[in-house]
C-alpha cells in the first residue's frame, strides 16, 4: 500500500510532448537535387519551387546545412552549418505560401575567391518552425523538407576512384535460377564525386552474353572519401507474393534456363576526364529442379523403354 | 621646370590613362558570369515505348550561355538507352533568344571557328559533348538565356528495354546543370509526352500530441488527445513521397522529455520492449503503402530513441516511391523515483532526396 502511495506523490504530469505549431503541415518541393558547378569568385543563382497542400496561408523557414554520407547507400547525414557551402547558400530566411499554391524560391551561392576546387555538398532546408527557436533551445517540433545542393568548384580536381567489391549480392555464386543479384561497392577517394556509369555484361561459358544490366541506373554519385554499394539484379525481381513451389520455380527455370559457369563483367565509367574502373567474377547457375525433372524423365523413359524391351523379347520367345 | 608644366603634363598624363581605360573597356566588355540550373528542360520523343526507335528534341533555357572555346556542353543519357552507331550527322543544334530555332550551329567531329564540336561516347553512346567554336561563337553566339534545342533523329536510337523513369543529365563546363525525367512504357500503353519534374512530398499529420499524466505502474503512449493512452496507438502519421530515382531518406532528431534538468531516459539505441518501472522514452514506425520502409531500430514492435546518433535514419526509400504513411508510436514509462514536474520534447523529423 506504501509503495503506491509514492508511486501516485511521484507520477509526472506531462503537459504536452509537443507544442508549437498546432497544425499538420504538408509541402512538396521541386527539384528534389541540384547538381551544378561553379568557378571561385562566382555566384550562382537559380530557383526552387514551393508547393503548399496543407489549409491555411503557412509561413515556412529556410536554413542551411552541409552533409556528408550516411552508410553506403546514398543517404545524406546533416552535419551543421559551421563552414563550407552551408555559408555560401542565400535565400529569403522565410517564405509565405497559401493553400494550394505554388511559389519560386529564389536561392543564390556565392563562391568565396579563395575556394579549394572539389565537390562541397549542403541542404537548403524549409520548415514550419523557425531555426533561431530552436537554437534557444525551446520546444521545436515538425519537420524539415530539404533540397540538396552538390556543388563543383571547377580547378584541378583529383579524380581517384575504383571497384572494391563486386559479387552476387547474397549467397553463395551457385544460383539456383533469376534473379540474380549483384552488388559492387565503388570507393572514390578524389575531390569530387563520382557518377560510375556503365554495364554488367553477363556472358555464359562459351563467351556469348547471356545479359546485359545497367551498374547505375539511377547515376547514384559517389561522394569523396566515402564508397557506396550499388545494387542491381540479373532478372526480373521477385514479388513479395510470388508463388515458389518446386513446379512452379522448375517452370521459372525453364523459361529462363540458364545453366553452368558464367562471369560477370562490371565496366564503369566516371569522372569529367572518363576514367574506367572494371572488375569481372564467376558464378554458377544450376537450375537443379528443373534438372531433378528432366533427370527423373529420363529414368522414367529408361525404365519404361527397358520393360518394352523385356516385353518385346518374352513375346518373341513366346512366339518361338 | 615650372609648377604650370608639372600640372599640363600631369593633366596628359591623367586624360591618356582615362583614354586607355576607355578604349579597353570597349573592346573587352567586362562580363560577369553566372552558372546557374537550367530552366525549362524537356525532351519530347516521338515515342515512349521499350526498345522503339525514337527521337529526341531536348530543349532548355541557359541561364549562363556558352560563349567560351573551352566551354563543353554534355548531354548524358540514363543507361539502357542505346545510340550505338549513332553519328553526329543525325543530330542538330539550335538556339536563339525567342524560338530556339534562330541560329543553327554546324556540328563536326573537332570545334572549329564555323563549328562547335560534336562527339559521342561511353557504353552505347549515351554521352554527347559538345564543344563551342574556337572562336567562342559559331553561327552566334551562345547567350545569356538563350533556348536551347538539340534533336536526334531516330536514327540509332533506341528506348531502354524495361519500362519506368529514366533521368538524363544536362551539364558540362558551360556551368549550368540539370536534369530531364522521361518514363518510358511498355508496348500497350498510351504514349503520352509529358515533362515530370523530381519532387519530394513530406506532410506530418499533428504536431501537439501529449502522454497525459504518467506513473510507474503502467506505461503511458503518446496521442493527439491531452490524456494520452494507456495502450500503443498511433500518434500521427507522416507522409513522404517522391518520384526521384534515388528515392529519400527521412531522419529524426531532438530530445528526451526534459522538465528543467531533470530528464526521462531515452530508451536507446536498441530496439527495447516497454518496462514499467524504468524510465522510458522511445518512438517506432509502421509504414504502409510505396515503398519506403522504417529503418532499424525503430521498425521493430519495441522502441528505440537513439540520441547518441541524431540526426538518425529513420526511414528510407531506395527509389521513386509512392506516399508511403508512417504511423509514429510513441511511450513514456518512469520509475518511483522519477521527479515530479512538467515534461516537455522535442522530435524534429527531416526528409530529403538520396543523391
Amino acid at each position: 500500500m506504501k509503495s503506491i502511495k509514492n508511486i501516485t506523490v511521484v507520477s509526472v504530469l506531462l503537459v504536452c510532448l509537443f507544442v508549437g505549431v498546432k497544425t499538420a503541415s504538408a509541402l512538396t518541393i521541386s527539384p528534389v537535387k541540384v547538381e551544378i558547378t561553379g568557378d571561385p569568385g562566382q555566384t550562382l543563382r537559380g530557383e526552387l519551387e514551393l508547393l503548399n497542400e496543407q489549409a491555411g496561408q503557412k509561413t515556412f523557414f529556410t536554413s542551411f546545412e552541409n552533409f556528408e554520407p550516411s552508410g553506403d547507400t546514398g543517404s545524406p547525414k546533416f552535419i551543421g552549418q559551421a563552414d563550407g557551402l552551408a555559408t555560401w547558400l542565400a535565400a529569403s530566411p522565410s517564405v509565405l505560401i497559401s493553400t494550394g499554391e505554388t511559389i519560386k524560391v529564389p536561392y543564390s551561392i556565392t563562391i568565396p575567391s579563395d575556394a579549394e576546387a572539389g565537390g562541397y555538398f549542403a541542404a537548403i532546408f524549409f520548415g514550419e518552425q523557425d531555426p533561431a527557436t530552436q537554437a534557444a533551445g525551446e520546444v521545436a517540433i515538425g519537420g524539415k523538407l530539404g533540397v540538396l545542393i552538390l556543388l563543383r568548384v571547377a580547378g584541378d580536381i583529383v579524380e581517384n576512384a575504383g571497384i572494391s567489391e563486386f559479387t552476387v549480392s547474397e549467397g553463395s555464386k551457385i544460383k539456383f535460377g533469376l534473379p540474380v543479384g549483384l552488388s559492387y561497392r565503388f570507393s572514390n577517394s578524389g575531390g569530387d564525386r563520382a557518377v560510375p556509369l556503365g554495364d554488367i555484361v553477363i556472358k555464359n561459358m562459351f563467351g556469348g552474353t547471356a545479359a546485359t544490366v545497367a551498374a547505375n541506373i539511377n547515376e547514384g554519385s559517389v561522394l569523396p572519401n566515402s564508397s557506396r554499394k550499388f545494387q542491381t539484379i540479373w532478372g526480373e525481381p521477385v514479388l513479395a507474393d510470388a508463388q515458389t513451389g518446386f513446379f512452379t520455380t522448375a517452370k521459372k527455370q525453364l523459361t529462363n534456363f540458364h545453366f553452368g559457369f558464367y562471369k560477370a563483367n562490371l565496366s564503369l565509367v566516371y569522372g569529367a576526364t572518363n576514367q574506367t574502373a572494371t572488375d569481372s567474377f564467376w558464378f554458377v547457375m544450376l537450375p537443379w529442379q528443373l534438372l531433378g525433372l528432366v533427370l527423373l524423365g529420363l529414368l522414367v523413359a529408361l525404365f519404361i523403354l527397358k520393360k518394352y524391351n523385356s516385353w518385346i523379347i518374352s513375346k518373341s520367345k513366346s512366339k518361338s | 621646370m615650372s609648377s604650370t608644366v608639372l600640372q599640363n603634363y600631369g593633366a596628359r598624363l591623367i586624360s591618356l590613362v582615362l583614354a586607355l581605360i576607355v578604349t579597353f573597356v570597349a573592346l573587352f566588355p567586362l562580363t560577369f558570369v553566372q552558372a546557374a540550373p537550367i530552366t525549362s528542360a524537356s525532351d519530347t520523343m516521338s515515342s515512349l515505348t521499350v526498345s522503339a526507335t525514337s527521337t529526341h528534341a531536348i530543349r532548355f533555357v541557359t541561364p549562363t550561355g556558352a560563349n567560351n572555346n573551352t566551354d563543353t556542353i554534355v548531354i548524358t543519357f540514363p543507361a539502357d538507352f542505346n545510340f550505338t552507331s549513332k553519328t553526329i550527322g543525325t543530330v542538330t543544334f539550335t538556339h536563339g533568344a525567342t524560338t530556339g530555332l534562330e541560329s543553327t550551329e554546324t556540328l563536326a567531329a573537332a570545334p572549329s571557328a564555323t563549328a562547335w564540336g560534336a562527339v559521342f561516347s561511353g557504353t552505347q553512346n549515351r554521352v554527347l559533348t559538345l564543344t563551342a567554336p574556337t572562336d567562342g561563337i559559331g553561327a552566334a553566339v551562345l547567350a545569356l538565356s538563350d533556348k536551347v534545342i538539340i534533336s536526334y533523329d531516330g536514327t540509332n536510337s533506341i528506348n531502354p528495354t524495361t519500362p519506368g523513369s529514366y533521368v538524363t543529365t544536362i551539364g558540362g563546363t558551360f556551368g549550368d546543370a540539370g536534369d530531364i525525367t522521361v518514363n518510358i512504357l511498355t508496348s500497350n500503353q498510351v504514349d503520352i509526352t509529358a515533362t515530370v519534374p523530381q519532387s519530394l512530398t513530406f506532410s506530418i499529420s499533428d504536431t501537439s500530441i501529449s502522454f497525459g499524466s504518467l506513473t510507474a505502474v503502467a506505461a503511458r503512449y503518446a496521442s493527439g488527445t491531452a490524456a494520452g493512452e494507456a495502450s500503443e496507438v498511433e500518434a500521427h502519421n507522416i507522409i513522404v513521397g517522391t518520384n526521384a530515382a534515388n528515392g529519400y531518406t527521412m531522419t529524426v532528431g531532438g530530445n528526451t522529455l526534459t522538465s528543467g534538468v531533470p530528464t526521462v531516459n531515452a530508451i536507446g539505441a536498441a530496439n527495447t520492449a516497454s518496462a514499467i518501472g524504468t524510465e522510458q522514452f522511445g518512438l517506432r514506425m509502421t509504414a504502409t503503402g510505396g515503398t519506403g520502409a522504417v529503418s532499424a531500430p525503430y521498425a521493430a514492435a519495441g522502441f528505440a530513441f537513439n540520441t547518441a546518433a541524431f540526426p538518425n535514419t529513420i526511414a528510407t526509400a531506395t527509389g521513386s516511391s509512392a506516399n508511403t504513411t508512417y504511423s509514429a508510436r510513441y511511450l513514456a514509462n518512469i520509475t518511483a523515483s522519477t521527479e515530479a514536474g512538467s515534461y516537455s520534447g522535442a522530435v524534429t523529423y527531416v526528409a530529403t532526396a538520396n543523391f
